[in-house]
Order: structure tokens, then sequence, then C-alpha cells
């Protein structure tokens, strides 16, 4: 195990607390945690590629990043008002 | 061990321990608004990380890549933090505006 991948197990341990606030917490804290779960789960994903040396799969990285932030601002909207 | 070595090993252990802090801190604070100043930091934690690999990889194509993502998160970050603090304001009070005798505190300098 290299030290990529390492740095991956660490934030994927970091993903327990998000999972926490948005199961037990209200529906506002849940979309923090969402947020701060699609941050990390991109870097996890940046870890990964480095760590198996498979540097075109840092494409997924990309595409979480935009889907996460997109996904976000949908909530985010949605639970303005409406639920 | 070279510098670049050295760089990156920092870069990537700052990273990681900022994006750590940042979950714990999201799981510890009470209000929403006090747990949205954590996912800015995370931010600037997994723009860290992205550059650790710029150093390792140079400007290739992964090194390239992970600028981009480091770039796409830092400015998205407060954008996603302004648009959760709006929503929440909104859900709680009904407007995002202040409401007559709705009592605000403004600094003056």
């Amino acid at each position: 195990m290299n030290e990529w991948l390492l740095a991956a197990v660490v934030l994927l341990v970091a993903l327990v607390p998000c999972g926490i606030v948005c199961t037990l917490r209200s529906p506002m804290d849940g979309l923090v945690a969402l947020e701060l779960a699609g941050v990390i789960d991109t870097t996890i994903l940046v870890l990964l590629s480095e760590g198996f040396h498979r540097q075109p799969f840092v494409d997924l990285a990309i595409v979480s990043a935009g889907l996460s932030f997109a996904g976000a601002l949908v909530f985010a909207r949605i639970l303005e008002r409406w639920v | 061990m070279t510098v670049r070595h050295v760089a990156e090993y920092v870069l990537l252990i700052l990273g990681v321990g900022i994006l750590a802090l940042s979950a714990i801190g999201v799981l510890a604070m009470r209000s929403v608004y006090d747990r949205l100043h954590y996912v800015s930091t995370a931010s600037v934690g997994a723009a860290l990380v992205c550059v650790a690999v710029t150093v390792r990889e140079s400007f290739s194509l992964i090194g390239n890549k992970t600028l981009l993502i480091a770039f796409f998160l830092l400015i998205s970050g407060p954008v996603l933090t302004h648009a959760t603090a709006r929503a929440a304001r909104v859900r709680e009070r009904g407007d995002w505006k202040v409401k007559e005798g709705e009592r605000v505190e403004v600094v003056e300098r």
C-alpha cells in the first residue's frame, strides 16, 4: 500500500461522520454533510487514480466534482421551500 | 528524498488533515450555519491534495486534470455555502430578507 492509498483509506473513514449527520440530524444539516461528502468523494477518486497508477480514471473525479456540485444546488433549492 | 518529494508529502498530509478535521467539525457543530464553515475549508483541503498530485506528476495528463479539479472545487465551495445558507434561512423564516422588527446586529466601521 502506497501513501496515496493510505490517504484514501483515511478519507473513507472521514465519510463516517458525514453519514452520521445525514441520518441523525435535520434535512438541512444532512445537506451540509452531503456537500462535504461530495468533496471528500472527489478527493478519494483522485487519490485512488494516483495510487493504482490508473491515470485516466481521474476523469471520474472530474465527473464526481461536477455532479456533486449540481446535485447539492438542486437539493438546496428543493429543501428551501418544498420539502 | 528530493525537495519535490517533501513538498508532495507536506501537501498531501495537510490536505488529508484538513479534510478529516472538516468531517469532525461537521459532526461536532450544532447549527447548520456553524456546520457550513467546514464545507469551504474542505474545498481547500481537497485542492491541496490535487496540487500534491500535480507536484508529483508535473503538468501531464493527470497533473492538468487535478489542477482543473482543484480550481473547480475552490470556485464551487463558496457558491454551495452561499446557496445552502440562503436555503436554510428561507426554510427557517420564509424569506431571506430582513423582516420588519427583526433584530439585526450592524457593525459600524
